[in-house]
């Protein structure tokens, strides 16, 4: 511990050498805490923990087939089942398809629909007046804003899997945990393409106790297996992961990018400390001659090698902390929008951050330091600097 | 006068750790963007190798994917008549009205995603001549057969020939597979469409694709398809179809030169390191080799050329490692879902010689910019204080 | 007769290269009375370093007995062996080996780190340290800033900051021209003379072994010679005469 300030000494005495490596740590660790934060986010659950009490139920060959509205009523009669809706996916495009108009649009029942998703909440407009206008739109309060939505506003949507131009009228604008949905009255939808009367897309179903998820998960696809539509049901979280299981092994690519970056900085600061250590073998000697203890030294070296990684990763965490919303802003605009706004500025990424941090300021000073502290003193003295 | 490069080749051998963890770092660094951009180079070859310019595919108006499009019976009769369209030997037009329908299977690895159901006319196989039947053999239409892409099979469960796909009241059975070398077919399950509207209870088909007489005929085809507004069909040749979905690799794409540029910065830093001190570790050096006679510039020269060299040291590290990556653990076929056609693509990483020339011309970036500043600093040292200082 | 401060025993220290063994100190004994000062002689490679560092307990020897005062040197831990060092050994290098980025101060206030005292205690030892090497007005210069006969001044103050009984010296005025040399070896006798310190210098300068109570002089490892003086300094004849021989 004697000798800690003189590790700080070290670390100015070597000012370009020690700015480069706190420098390769600030920008790669600005990553890891984005790839963090995207393996975070898509662990995350966008129903804010209701859709453990939810179910989906859709065709069982794929979500891209759609079975008879009639399956609702039996459903309906199941126990367990406190609220239903019909929810189709729309698809269709918003002005054009730049990445900045793709937001999901969906054809809902929508009395029914505001039961199930009890997450939402009405923050202009009413419900009354949403469900009273056949040709009304509830919409995402962070989709007005892009958009500069007002109550009263209309917008068109191009039909694609069903060929209508939608003209929609907004009534009402919602916050929830994702608000980059919009949803209208799917008999608008209905009136103008025949051939879409009752089929449905999925049904949406709340439960009304855990056991019923269970239970009801069961009993519906067991009621419909051999019908011509036989059914898949899930709960919303399941039907949320399946999404994500479809765009590949996206967590293990970036666990193993993070990964390999960790390993980048950490080739970095261990050379910057095999550097310093080697530099320094005749004054380690000295000091040792002078009576310090072979834990000092290695205290000492391991002490600069992690005032190093933690200057540079702090600054790292800072700069991300700062970047944060920025880069979600821009993100938003991009491809990827609608995964970046369930990003959130979370306290375990900083934590993680901080660890590997920790780690590699560890793990680059370890070799070094034990190498000085084992260093016999005769063999320090004599080397030439 | 130039210092010759012997000189510089054996004091990176000198400093052997230092070389080795920055040679390492800059390898990492070169290995990861390479792995990355495989994965994009392989996803997008899909596409790109996919369609021919002299198809058509035809779809309805606005439809984004074959998915979203629909053609009833009798629009499928009048674009047959069309003009452009090449006749085959029997006199009729070669084409192939289909249906597509996503199936959801489960994975090999855990999860499950959407595969494509393709039911075609007879002329489907003309139409792709890149397809080939590797194992079985060919469905007999009306029997709920299908057959399988390889790749296809390697990644889901349940679809080795004689296996049976089961959807509750669907089933088919698998009598044998296929290889599309490398285009889109090879991420699907075919089978014959009029079968296929039968299970599913469709009247209509969802695209077709026609193969047109030459480039003349193509454009009276797509000028006779947009001609009539009651058809409401649009024509697009299947490359142009198949080159608006390479955007499902720019994601991956971004990523790659996103973390690669990062963390190229980082080793750039890295690099500056290791020049850094060889620099001052060789100051009294440097000044007996401009005392010598040896310019500034040779100096500088020398220097930056090292940091080259080391960087490019790392850069043949990262192409073996990336080669390595790819080839050892990456070497099987992966996938993703292009959310235009809401289906997985199966694709196999490609590290192309082009992409590791890339990798190479990386490194050389990093050796430079590592180099150029302590380069200029041994350069620009004063020959009479160097050549007092000690050690 | 009182045992003597310094009792080394027939030490022998080898070094196994490869298969070939090189033994330095070929079974040598050496006794030095409390406050002497010797001067260690001989050519190069003779093991005056090596005899040197296996006092300052910085060495082990492959075998024999080296014992300082109370302290049975040869026998000891690694861990009381650093702690030997910090109470009883002050060591002088050739090249000073201040620590760079400390000031004088700092560089003597060093040693004092490993003991209990207060800060206003080590604040004290130190000026006084350094005012002896006459040094007092530097405290707050850095080694750079420093002439090499000041580096080496700082250096024995931070040799004697925790006042050790032995001064172990490897050829102190080696780097020096010959004022400064002559300034470090009037500061020697006085550390001898005033505080009585014990004294052990390598030197291979007769001028600076002239200065000396005692002259031994190793060759290949053995002791050669004996000189004691019979005046205060064995003088710089005496010196001359075992260079040559
Ligand atoms: N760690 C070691 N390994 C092998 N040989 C060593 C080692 N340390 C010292 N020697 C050898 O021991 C012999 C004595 O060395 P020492 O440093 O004691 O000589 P010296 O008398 O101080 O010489 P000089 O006057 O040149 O300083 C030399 O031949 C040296 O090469
Ligand atoms: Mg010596």
């Amino acid at each position: 511990m004697k000798l800690i300030p003189l590790a700080f000494k070290n670390i100015l005495r070597k000012k370009t050498r020690s700015i480069l490596t706190m420098a390769s740590i600030v920008l790669p660790l600005f990553v890891i805490c984005i790839l963090g934060t995207m393996i975070r986010t898509l662990e995350a659950d966008p129903t804010g923990g209701k859709g453990m009490f939810r179910l989906i139920v859709r065709h069982k060959v794929s979500l891209a087939n759609f079975f008879p509205e009639a399956y609702r009523e039996p459903v309906k009669q199941m126990p367990g089942v406190a609220a239903i809706t019909i929810l189709n996916w729309f698809g269709g495009q918003y002005i054009d398809n730049q990445p900045r108009n793709m937001f999901q649009r969906f054809a809902v029942e929508p009395e029914s629909f505001l039961a199930v998703a009890d997450e939402i909440t009405i923050v202009e407009g009413t419900a009354q007046d949403w469900t009273s206008d056949r040709r009304g739109v509830l919409v995402g309060s962070l989709l007005a804003k892009r958009y500069g939505w007002k109550i009263g506003d209309q917008f068109v949507l191009k039909g694609d899997i069903f060929p209508v131009n939608l003209e929609l009228t907004v009534r009402a604008i919602f916050k929830a945990p994702d608000e980059t949905s919009v949803y209208f009255n799917r008999t608008y939808v209905e009136e103008s393409v025949p051939w879409a009367k009752g089929l449905v897309g999925t049904l949406w179903i709340k439960a009304d106790s855990p056991d019923a998820v269970a239970r009801l998960t069961r009993m519906i696809d067991e009621r419909f297996e051999n019908t011509p539509y036989p059914t898949k049901t899930e709960t919303e979280k399941e039907f949320q992961n399946g999404f994500i299981s479809m765009l590949g092994n996206v967590k293990l690519v970036l666990n193993a990018i993070s990964l390999a970056i960790g390993l980048v900085i950490l080739l970095i600061a261990a050379n910057t400390m095999a550097m310093t250590a080697r530099e320094r073998v005749t004054e380690i000697a000295v000091l040792r001659t002078l009576g310090f203890p072979k834990s000092d030294i290695l205290t000492m070296v391991l002490a600069e090698s992690l005032i190093l990684a933690l200057i540079g990763g702090g600054l790292g965490l800072a700069f991300f902390s700062l970047m944060f919303p920025g880069f979600r802003q821009g993100l938003l605009e991009s491809p990827m929008g609608g995964f970046a706004a369930g990003m959130k500025l979370f306290p375990e990424v900083l934590i993680v951050g901080f660890l590997i941090t920790l780690a590699i300021g560890l793990a680059a000073g370890l070799v070094p330091a034990f190498r000085s502290a084992q260093r016999e003193i005769t063999d320090g003295l004599r080397q030439v600097a | 006068m130039t210092i010759p490069i012997k000189y510089n080749i054996r004091n990176l051998f000198v400093r052997k750790i230092t070389t080795t963890l920055t040679v390492l770092g800059i390898g990492l660094v070169v290995a990861v963007f390479l792995a990355v951009m495989a994965l994009a180079e392989g996803l997008t070859r899909v596409f790109t190798a996919s369609g021919s310019e002299r198809n058509v595919l035809i779809l309805r108006q606005n439809s984004q994917s074959e998915l979203q499009s629909g053609i009833s019976r009798e629009q499928m009769q009048l674009v047959g008549n069309l003009p452009g369209i090449q006749k085959d030997a029997d006199g009729k037009p070669l084409a192939s009205a289909e249906l597509v329908v996503v199936l959801n299977l489960d994975k090999r690895d855990g999860g499950s995603s959407n595969v494509t159901l393709r039911g075609v006319q007879e002329k489907g196989f003309a139409l792709r001549p890149q397809l080939k039947m590797t194992e079985g053999r060919m469905f007999v239409p009306g029997q709920g057969e299908v057959i399988i892409s390889e790749s296809v099979t390697k990644r889901f469960k349940g679809t080795k020939s004689g296996e049976i796909i089961k959807f509750g009241a669907y089933s088919w059975k698998v009598v044998g597979h296929f290889e599309g070398g490398g285009t889109a077919p090879d991420s699907e399950i075919w089978t014959d469409v009029e079968g296929m509207m039968n299970t599913f209870r469709r009247g209509g088909f969802s695209s077709m694709l026609a193969r047109t007489t030459d480039r003349a005929g193509k454009d009276q085809l797509l000028a006779a398809l947009s001609a009539d507004p009651r058809l409401a069909l649009e024509g697009k040749s299947e490359r142009a179809y198949y080159d608006e979905q390479t955007s499902t690799a720019a994601p991956i794409r971004f990523l790659g030169f996103f973390v690669g540029i990062v963390m190229a910065v980082g080793a750039c830093f890295g690099a500056m390191n290791t020049m850094y001190a060889a620099v001052s570790a060789r100051t009294r050096e440097i000044a007996t080799l401009r005392a010598l006679g040896f310019s500034r510039l040779s100096v500088l020269a020398s220097f930056v050329l090292e940091s080259i060299l080391l960087a490019l040291l790392g850069g043949l590290v990262g192409c073996v490692l990336g080669l390595a990556i790819v080839k050892l653990a990456l070497s099987g076929v992966t996938g993703t879902t292009n959310f235009a056609t809401f289906s997985e693509v199966v694709f196999a990483f490609r590290l192309s010689p082009e992409l590791l020339g890339s990798g190479i011309i990386f490194s050389i970036f990093m050796g430079f910019f590592g180099g150029l500043f302590p380069a200029g600093r041994a350069a620009f040292t004063k020959i009479t204080e160097a050549l007092r200082q000690v050690g | 007769m009182a045992e003597p401060f310094i009792r080394i025993e027939s030490i022998v220290k080898q070094y196994v290269r490869d298969t070939q063994v090189l033994t330095v100190l070929d079974g040598l004994s050496l006794s030095v009375e409390e406050g002497d000062f010797v001067a260690l002689m001989g050519p190069s490679g003779s093991g005056k370093t090596t005899l040197l560092n296996l006092i300052a307990g910085i060495d082990k020897p492959t075998s024999g007995r080296i014992a300082v005062g109370k302290s049975e040197v040869s026998s000891m831990s690694e861990a009381a062996l650093a702690r030997y060092r910090s109470e009883n050994i002050g060591f002088i290098f050739q090249l000073y080996n201040l620590v760079p980025v400390l000031t004088a101060f700092e560089n003597v206030e060093l040693p004092l780190l490993l003991t209990k005292m207060s800060r206003a205690q080590r604040r004290k030892q130190v000026e006084l340290a350094l005012s002896i090497v006459g040094l007092a007005d530097r405290m707050d210069h850095y080694p750079r800033q420093l002439s090499g006969g000041q580096e080496q001044r700082v250096a024995i103050a931070r040799a004697i900051a925790t006042d050790p009984k032995v001064l172990v010296a490897d050829e102190p005025t080696g780097d020096l021209d010959a004022k400064s040399g002559e300034e470090i070896l009037i500061l020697l006798e006085r550390l001898n003379d005033e505080f009585k310190k014990t004294i052990v210098m390598v030197t291979h300068d007769p001028r600076a072994a002239s200065r000396a109570h005692r002259l031994v002089h190793l060759d290949k490892g053995v002791l050669k010679e004996d000189i004691r003086a019979e005046g205060r300094e064995v003088g710089l004849e005496a010196a001359r005469s075992a260079v040559v021989s």
